[in-house]
């Protein structure tokens, strides 16, 4: 988690575009190719800045700071692309493969959020269930972010296949107090996503 | 200066597992160096401020370390490792405090104030309890020769340690290493101290020279390479020469050391290996998460030498297979899986697995009795919801 959000305060601090954090109003957003609402504002969209490490088209919208919690929103990821862009290479994040199980879409991002997060956090899933997106086909499932001395995370994400490429909408917050505070507002803004027309 | 704690770390090298050998006297007393601080050290009001300050930041990073959720708190593991750590650190004992963590890494490391950390990621790496003493014998020798301390003295003159360690936490102490190394002479002194200590301790100094070779053959045959080797690699300096360094202590030391006779002494199985067994999914699946299908076949070569049991080695084998992501593999996934359920209480997670390769497959019949499998063995499984939804027809 630390290296998340060091490299996530790295690029709000090197970027040489905004760096400012823009308020969200209720409505529709474009994720990518992905449309979700914003149900319960305020929101708040991290700069471009902050995530260029993301899978293309990706946002990160945060409540209380990135710090406490945030959404990240991952539209579109095709047959053999990452979630997560790789900073070197000796970080490898594994692939997405079209026709994977959901079984698969869980190691897949479990795997992922490992690499993403170093060593000194410990990522596994639990609960995978079928979920409903409108006439979607998902899956939800939960995830729990131990860390070596910053706070414990809890996550809970929701992931759907359309023409083959994933799309994965990932709420992740603090294990105290603030993925319950927020979980109900970011369900909410999951269950609107759609692809756009 | 914010000052927090230090590293060293390990390098390299390591059956009568953890006795004494009786020569252990004569050989600590012969040791090529004296060790720099006695049993008992903690540095007093003469002690330089720095040292001082830094056993109090040290102090404080241990209290975060024993609520980490990092920390492996199972005694079947702590209690091996500590058992071992204190055979080589002899009267040295009481001076250590041990954890285990979390980290699918070859690595560990001692602070001067004798707090060793163990990776897990390093215990499954080790085909021996001799190779773990070595291992902590070498990390005890830094610690012996305040290494560590001069490392850090080095280091905070250059850059802010202590900042780099907040924001990396625990794990950061041994990202260091690769940013700080022991000098070649340390190294050396750690690697010939550190045969001293295991052998004193009763574990085979030969055993350290083979450490190096098995991380080579891992990095050889590893889907996915650092560039700069691991991390451990990294602040260890890679020589060829090392291992021959280490073999030629080793020599010595045997010579020193009564000979044994093997065919009257009854075979006795190694504690790591039946820790390895009674633990393996513990240490497995951490490694099953990096995703180097490369590692992890080299890893179960390497138990299946050790003699880990057949039908665990195939499910493995079967994640191995699976998560390489080759269509070709998958068969093989899958008479790798079957084979782990020949085991006489097999792994529920071989029934799912297989539930979900048959389903892929399009054999619908098959994935169905896998999963009742499955459920039959675990029904509080907390994918239950999404089994029973493939049971009554999925997608």
């Amino acid at each position: 988690m630390r290296r998340l959000i060091l490299v996530l305060g790295l690029l709000g601090l090197s970027g040489c575009v905004s760096t400012q954090f823009k308020a969200l109003a209720p409505g529709p957003v474009g994720v990518g190719d992905m449309q979700v609402e914003v149900m319960d504002a305020p929101w708040n969209k991290a700069p471009g800045t902050m995530t260029k490490h993301l899978h293309k088209g990706s946002q990160l919208w945060t409540r209380d700071g990135v710090l406490l919690d945030y959404l990240m929103l991952i539209p579109a990821v095709a047959d053999g692309g990452t979630l997560f862009k790789s900073r070197h290479k000796s970080l490898v994040y594994p692939s997405y493969a079209a026709g994977m199980l959901p079984n698969e879409i869980v190691e897949l991002t479990e795997s992922s959020l490992a690499k993403l997060n170093g060593t000194d956090v410990v990522v596994s899933s639990s609960g995978l269930r079928p979920f409903r997106l409108g006439q979607q086909r998902a899956v939800m499932f939960d995830l729990t972010l131990a860390s070596s001395e910053g706070p414990s995370r809890r996550g809970r994400a929701v992931a759907f296949v359309e023409n083959q490429a994933l799309y994965l909408m990932l709420y992740v917050g603090t294990k105290r107090h603030y993925f319950d505070k927020h979980w109900d507002s970011a369900l909410e803004t999951m269950k609107t996503a759609r692809l756009s027309s | 200066m914010l000052l927090r704690w230090v590293i060293s770390v390990i390098a390299v090298f390591a059956t009568s597992f953890g006795q004494a050998a009786d020569s252990a006297p004569e050989l600590l007393r012969d040791l090529p160096l004296p060790p720099l601080i006695e049993p008992g050290y903690t540095p007093g009001p003469e002690a330089a401020k720095d040292v001082r300050g830094l056993w109090m930041e040290m102090a404080d990073a241990e209290k975060i370390l024993k609520r980490s959720p990092l920390r492996v708190r199972d005694p079947l593991i702590n209690d091996y490792v500590s058992r071992i750590a204190c055979e080589v650190s002899h009267r040295y004992c009481q001076d250590l405090r041990v954890f285990v963590v979390r980290n699918p890494d070859f690595n560990a490391s001692i602070a001067p104030n004798g707090l060793m950390l163990v990776n897990t990621g390093l215990l499954v790496r080790m085909t021996s309890s001799d190779q773990v003493a070595a291992v902590l014998g070498h990390e005890f020798a830094h610690y012996t020769q305040t290494h560590a301390l001069e490392l850090l003295r080095k280091a905070n003159s250059n850059f802010a340690i202590g900042t780099f360690v907040e924001l990396f936490g625990i794990p950061g102490i041994l990202a260091l290493t690769s940013v700080l190394s022991f000098n070649r002479l340390q190294e050396s002194e750690a690697d010939e101290l550190g045969a001293y200590y295991s052998a004193a301790a009763g574990y085979r100094p030969e055993a350290a020279a083979a450490i190096w070779r098995l991380l080579d053959e891992e990095e050889d045959k590893a889907t996915v390479k650092p560039p700069k080797g691991p991390q451990f690699l990294s602040s260890h300096p890679r020589s060829k020469d090392r291992a021959s360094q280490l073999e030629a202590v080793a020599a010595r030391l045997m010579q020193s050391l009564p000979k044994t006779d093997s065919a009257a002494t009854a075979p006795v199985t190694d504690p790591l290996l039946a820790l390895l067994q009674a633990r393996y999914a513990l240490f497995m699946d951490e490694q099953v998460q990096q995703r180097d299908s490369g590692r992890l076949q080299t890893l179960l070569k390497r138990h299946e030498a050790m003699g880990i049991r057949a039908t665990d080695l195939a499910f493995y084998r079967g994640e191995a297979l699976r998560i390489g992501s080759q269509p070709e593999d998958l068969a093989a996934a899958m008479d790798a899986y079957r084979q782990a359920l020949q085991a006489e209480r097999p792994n529920p997670r071989a029934f799912r697995e297989l539930g979900y390769l048959e389903y892929k497959h399009g054999d619908r019949q098959a994935a169905e009795q896998y999963f009742r499998e499955f459920l039959a063995r675990e029904p509080d499984a907390s994918d239950k919801e999404m089994i029973e939804f493939y049971l009554s027809g999925g997608w």
